[in-house]
């Protein structure tokens, strides 16, 4: 069997798109490499997570934070990828390494979105409320928040730290403002980085 | 036919508007902004004491435990499904600001929200956490005038809007 109707064959039937006859072509592979049914078993199954977790049409939670872990995966995947490869590797046995990559990948995947999917279901909440920290985020530099429930007081509060005071000449009540982001009312740090 | 044209032409923007559920209310947000001093404040005379309930959770505070507390001002902002809205608890001040889109559906005991709080028109602090229903959330602001401003927020209900 030529290696491009190979890499074709294994990748339309890691997606259950081969008919009867090329499922009979695709036999033969098999038989000389039984390994990769194991692999196409555990691809089957992280795709079928993804759709249970994920439905199309949704928007996908913190895309931007998404985006990015990803774009790192698959870097370091390629990283990985790009090592030399044994001498006696053959074609289609070069391209299934890339397999690899998504089903890692997409398990990266399911793992992410299944947590933002319990975090923001009705049941979730529940256990959020219960207890849960919420996520907090402070930009500027030097200043830093934390949070606290207070059970008996029936109140939850964060606790910001860092916070330069407001001058005592400022005015609230007759709506005064500070002059400018240089003055006194904030420390000013260097930006974070993540 | 002309009257038909300019009638349609003059309903259009609101047939367009009654179209966006993005701007459904699905809660509204109460914001606070109270005073805490060990010292009955001479500079902020006038300001009405703050009310019991927030005297007696926050005396159950550490850190925010003061002789007294007064209410600086108040805000209540619809929550929108799909838009970002901003409170100002201290009206006609920019410095004490705070921007709030939901996170998730409103469920029986709150709503999962995401919260900024603007401090001198730059954000500060931004908080992704379930807002329970009769539960205060306080966060800690600057010091002034030998006090601290404190910021209450609090989730209610569409129909509690007027209470």
């Amino acid at each position: 069997m030529k290696s491009e109707r190979q890499e074709e064959l294994l990748v339309r039937w890691m997606d259950d798109e081969l008919n009867e006859a090329e499922g009979r072509e695709l036999e033969e592979l098999l038989q000389e490499q039984p390994e990769l049914r194991a692999l196409r078993d555990q691809h089957a199954l992280v795709r079928r997570d993804l759709r249970e977790v994920y439905t199309q049409g949704d928007d996908i939670p913190y895309g931007d934070f998404f985006q990015s872990r990803l774009q790192r995966a698959i870097a370091e995947e390629e990283n990985t990828l790009e090592t030399p490869a044994p001498k006696a590797a053959t074609g289609w046995k070069e391209m299934f390494r890339w397999w690899l990559a998504p089903v890692g990948v997409g398990a990266m995947a399911l793992a992410f979105l299944a947590g933002t999917r319990v975090a923001s279901g009705p049941e979730a909440e529940m256990v959020a409320a219960g207890g849960d920290s919420p996520l907090l985020y402070t930009p500027e530099g030097g200043i830093t928040a934390h949070y606290q429930a207070v059970d008996d007081a029936g109140a939850n509060v964060i606790f910001i730290e860092g916070l330069a005071a407001f001058p005592d000449s400022l005015d609230l009540m007759a709506g005064s403002r500070t002059e400018d982001e240089s003055d006194l009312h904030l420390v000013r740090h260097e930006q974070k980085v993540f | 036919m002309r009257v038909w044209l300019v009638s349609l032409w003059l309903l259009l923007p609101s047939l367009v508007s009654a179209e966006d559920e993005g701007k459904n209310e699905v809660a509204l947000l109460s914001t606070v902004l109270l005073f805490g001093s060990n010292a009955e404040s001479e500079a902020n005379g006038g300001v009405p004491k703050a009310e019991t309930g927030h005297v007696e959770r926050l005396s159950k505070v550490t850190g925010l435990k003061y002789s007294h507390y007064q209410k600086l001002g108040e805000d209540v902002q619809p929550i929108w499904r799909s838009y970002t809205n901003w409170a100002s608890p201290m009206k006609g001040s920019e410095e004490i600001l705070l921007s709030f889109e939901p996170n998730s559906e409103p469920g029986e005991r709150g709503l999962r929200l995401d919260l900024e709080l603007w401090v001198s028109r730059r954000k500060i602090m931004k908080s992704t956490q379930v807002l329970q229903h009769h539960k205060w959330l306080y966060i800690s602001g600057p010091k002034w005038r030998g006090g601290q401003l404190i910021i209450g927020v609090e989730l209610l209900e569409p129909q509690q809007r007027a209470q």
